[in-house]
């Protein structure tokens, strides 16, 4: 299994979409009783659309990133290109005030300039290397108080217990995906743009 | 019955809970620790690998009286470390303790509370099913057949010992085996031949 970074190419995708995958069960009894089971914690999902006309040069690049996945075995390193950076003010990579345990949703982060913000829909990505961080989104604003300490409120809870100090980046955060799927595009035949067409599903993994 | 702790009990009462398998395998060349639940959970003093559906667990059914006699699980044919304990030396795995924990999760995706001991057991046979699809498709799982702890006990009625403390568990106050130990110990000549052929 090998990670492929992200190309420029695919930031450059005529539509994307994110979402996530829940991955529960809802029981309900005749007499109205409800619950829900939990099956495992949610992934990030991910979908690309390149141009349908793209020069044959970036449509190669296209396949090249797409091919390298062999499906489902290669990992890709993908960010959000649309939300690079926090709608906030806080920029750069900032670390964790605190032992963050694993199931929390809250925690604080330290190293932030006075009055920097962070606003919901905000990426984070706490930690660093794939199946040792992992990709969360604000969902309280938030601001940093004088000693350069900001809350934060996110989901999904956290797979992982980090480490008072693990590095937390604020732009262009990064998540792990596998391919959904084939690999296809159309080709156009004279045409000026003669390929494109290419789309792409994605699933965040961690293993 | 099965009792969870405080944490167990509130993940239960509450409206988001799941459940997943711990699964211990004593394999003679090491044990292996592996779970049904997609993120590894410490637990046990060890770390479960989480295999999420690469590994399936039978039907378990338990009641009053025992436990499941037979158990199946299916590990995933593609993971090598299975296939290189399972296929190899039969020692390595024939008769070596198995141990299923069930390991409560709560709303956050975590573990909840302790994990509680179900079933315990002993490797029993290997063998590799596989089936074949359409397209150049295939799937295979090595099923990994498990027999309960006690089975040999449990068969054989009088290989149970009847115990006077045995019996005071079952029926307090019932003193009807408390000569038992004293007659198997201490066996007492009732008549002898000589005795007999007296005039």
């Amino acid at each position: 299994m090998a990670i492929i970074t992200m190309s420029a190419v695919l930031a450059r995708a005529a539509d994307w979409s994110v979402g996530q995958l829940t991955h529960s069960i809802t029981e309900q009894s005749e007499a109205g009783a409800q619950a829900e089971r939990v099956v495992g914690p949610p992934q990030w999902t991910a979908s690309i659309r390149s141009a349908q006309s793209m020069t044959l040069i970036e449509a190669g690049e296209w396949q090249s990133v797409l091919l390298r996945l062999r499906g489902g075995v290669n990992v890709l390193e993908l960010y959000d290109p649309v939300r690079l950076r926090a709608t906030g003010t806080l920029r750069g990579t900032v670390s964790l005030a605190n032992t963050a345990a694993a199931g929390s949703v809250t925690t604080s982060l330290s190293g932030v300039p006075v009055g920097r913000t962070l606003l919901p829909g905000d990426w984070l990505q706490v930690g660093s290397g794939f199946g040792s961080s992992q990709l969360v989104s604000i969902v309280s604003p938030t601001v940093a108080d004088g000693s350069g300490v900001m809350p934060i409120t996110f989901e999904p809870p956290l797979r992982l217990t980090f480490s008072s100090g693990t590095l937390v980046t604020t732009e262009r955060c990064l998540g792990y995906y596998r391919m959904q799927g084939n690999v296809q595009s159309s080709y156009r035949a004279g045409r000026l743009y003669k390929q494109g067409g290419f789309a792409a599903d994605f699933v965040e993994t961690w293993r | 019955m099965i009792y969870f702790d405080a944490a167990g009990n509130a993940a239960l009462l509450s409206g988001a809970r799941g459940a997943c398998w711990l699964v211990d395998l004593e394999f003679g060349t090491g044990p292996m620790y592996l779970t049904t639940y997609s993120v590894p959970i410490p637990a046990n003093g060890h770390t479960y690998t989480a295999l999420g559906n690469l590994i399936g667990v039978g039907a378990l059914t338990e009641s009053q009286d025992a436990s499941a006699e037979r158990l199946s699980l299916s590990l995933s044919i593609v993971n090598p470390a299975m296939i290189a304990a399972t296929l190899g030396n039969v020692g390595n795995y024939r008769s070596r303790p198995v141990r299923l924990w069930v390991q409560l999760i709560d709303g956050n995706y975590q573990p909840a509370g302790e994990p509680r001991l179900r079933w315990t057991g002993y490797m029993d046979r290997v063998a590799i099913t596989r089936g074949t699809g359409t397209g150049g498709n295939s799937s295979g799982s090595i099923e990994l057949q498990c027999s309960r702890a006690g089975m040999a006990r449990a068969r054989k009625a009088p290989s149970l010992r009847l115990t006077h403390e045995q019996q005071q568990q079952r029926f307090p106050g019932d003193t009807g085996l408390r000569y038992v130990r004293g007659l198997i110990e201490k066996p007492a000549l009732w008549l002898s031949k000589a005795f007999q052929r007296q005039d």
